[in-house]
């Protein structure tokens, strides 16, 4: 959600403000959610524009200058105006996926060690000033168990370990684990599920695959053209039946928004910005540097736990697979003829065509499994 | 480790034998091993030149892509209408995204 924010606001306000304004700001986010629960629509409980039927805060504390914002910050729960109207905010999070994709680049565990390294001593130096109050947002926000009756607060007795409580829905929703175990190399403790998607990677390799043989043939005049929308159709349907039966009744929203929301954090950290200037935290680690992954890697290097060498490509995948997974649990594909939306270009970039082209290469390069190669069938 | 080269090139030697006297009736070699008088190279500029009209060629006869319609297009906008509603400081510095846009429930 912090990315998003950071497109209304500047992201050095989040950077500096109070973490209590912080935790209200993604309770209002949860409060005003895209909840399209008109029982006409038909829209199931659990769908991308109705992911719960839980509260944030009671209502009444929606009322006069709730949420306790201060003036900075305010932009973000301000209703739109624009010369194409004006209206409230239905805001949406990322995907599981983002989270997941974002998480494998170890981002979260290097984070973890600046915080420790800080909180502990000066291995690291001293933090500088404006690094004081990411510090303490950071680890209010993402090392705490949370203010209790708040939505992003899953932890409890029950489950008390924040990381663990992200494998465990990466697990039942897409049957993969992170690709890092604990600091000391080991795999990572956590309670896995019977009920898991443990066909999701095969099925989406499939549908990649399809997808890249209509980009192949989209233009073919003169040969044969081998484009099966239908399949492309039916992987689609199958693979929101089986994301969907993980949300079933909304389960899993509070889980995905919390993951997604600590994700972002570190990822506009990082990602805050390109033109020279970096977050407060990348400056007082002296981990300036051009691109995401490089700053990451700074910053891995400086607390000696290294980040995933791929990370520019978990990057850069991230907000693509997120977008093109919340469209197929919409059921924007269900049907052939909406398929060559995914494999036909359209002028820009903004495109579901450019979003899978992303994916393909990414994936490829993450896997390294070549989605763009023919299966070969085996008498 | 000896590093192989390839051997130098050489031109290749005409027999006068029956065949090249056939191969010579089709104008390729003459008798006697002499090739004929190479012809001049084109130009960089008249290379060039040749090069852009055949892609302009080839070009022209790509078909255009096919227009989407229907459900497809319909999900086009809504790909576009989750990515305002989730844009991100790079999409709106990339194309200028209406941060304002937001679907009305």
């Amino acid at each position: 959600m912090f990315r998003q924010f950071a497109t209304l606001v500047s992201p050095d306000f989040l950077f500096e403000a109070h973490p209590f304004e912080l935790a209200w700001l993604l309770e209002e986010t949860w409060r005003t959610r895209l909840d399209l629960k008109d029982p006409n629509l038909g829209i199931s409980l659990g769908d991308p524009a109705r992911r719960s039927n839980l509260d944030a805060t009671p209502k009444y504390t929606s009322d006069g200058l709730w949420p306790p914002v201060s003036n900075r910050l305010r932009p973000i729960v301000t209703p739109f105006s624009s010369d194409e109207g004006s209206g409230p905010r239905f805001p949406r999070w990322d995907h599981l996926i983002y989270a997941y994709m974002v998480e494998n680049t170890r981002m979260y565990e290097v984070f973890r060690r600046v915080v420790y390294e800080f909180a502990h001593g000066e291995k690291l130096g001293a933090p500088t000033a404006a690094s004081q109050t990411w510090l303490r947002n950071t680890e209010e926000l993402f090392f705490k168990d949370g203010a209790p009756f708040f939505i992003t607060s899953v932890a409890s007795h029950l489950r008390p370990d924040l990381r663990a409580n992200r494998r465990n829905p990466y697990q039942r929703m897409f049957g993969m684990e992170l690709n890092h175990g604990g600091d000391d190399g080991k795999p990572y403790p956590y309670v896995k599920a019977d009920a898991a998607n443990n066909d999701f990677v095969s099925t989406f390799e499939e549908f990649l695959r399809e997808v890249w043989v209509g980009m192949t043939y989209v233009t073919a005049s003169s040969s044969s053209n081998p484009t099966d929308k239908a399949k492309i159709a039916v992987l689609a349907t199958k693979l929101k039946n089986m994301l969907m039966s993980r949300r079933q009744s909304g389960n899993l929203s509070r889980e995905e928004f919390s993951a997604v929301t600590a994700m972002a954090w570190f990822h506009l950290t990082l990602e805050y910005k390109n033109n020279n200037d970096s977050a407060p935290i990348v400056e007082a680690l002296r981990a300036e540097a051009n691109g995401t992954e490089q700053r990451l890697f700074k910053v891995a290097e400086r607390v000696g736990l290294p980040a995933h060498g791929l990370s520019k490509h978990f990057f850069d995948i991230a907000d693509s697979i997120s977008r093109i997974l919340i469209q197929i649990e919409t059921g924007d594909y269900d049907t052939a003829e909406a398929a060559p939306a995914l494999y036909t270009p359209q002028a820009g970039d903004n495109t579901p065509e450019a979003a899978m082209r992303r994916i393909i290469t990414h994936w490829t390069a993450i896997t390294g499994r070549d989605v763009k190669a023919r299966k070969v069938a085996t008498a | 480790m000896a590093r192989r080269t390839r051997p130098a090139a050489s031109a290749p030697q005409v027999q006068d034998t029956a065949d090249s006297q056939t191969s010579s009736q089709t104008g390729s070699q003459t008798i006697g091993g002499q090739y004929p008088a190479p012809c001049p190279s084109p130009s960089p500029d008249e290379l060039s030149a040749v090069l852009v009209e055949l892609l302009r060629k080839i070009n022209s006869q790509v078909p255009p892509t096919p227009p989407l319609e229907g459900r497809a297009l319909a999900a086009v906008e809504n790909f576009q209408e989750i990515s305002a509603e989730l844009a991100t400081l790079a999409d709106v510095s990339a194309s200028n995204f209406s941060t304002s846009s937001r679907r009305s429930a």
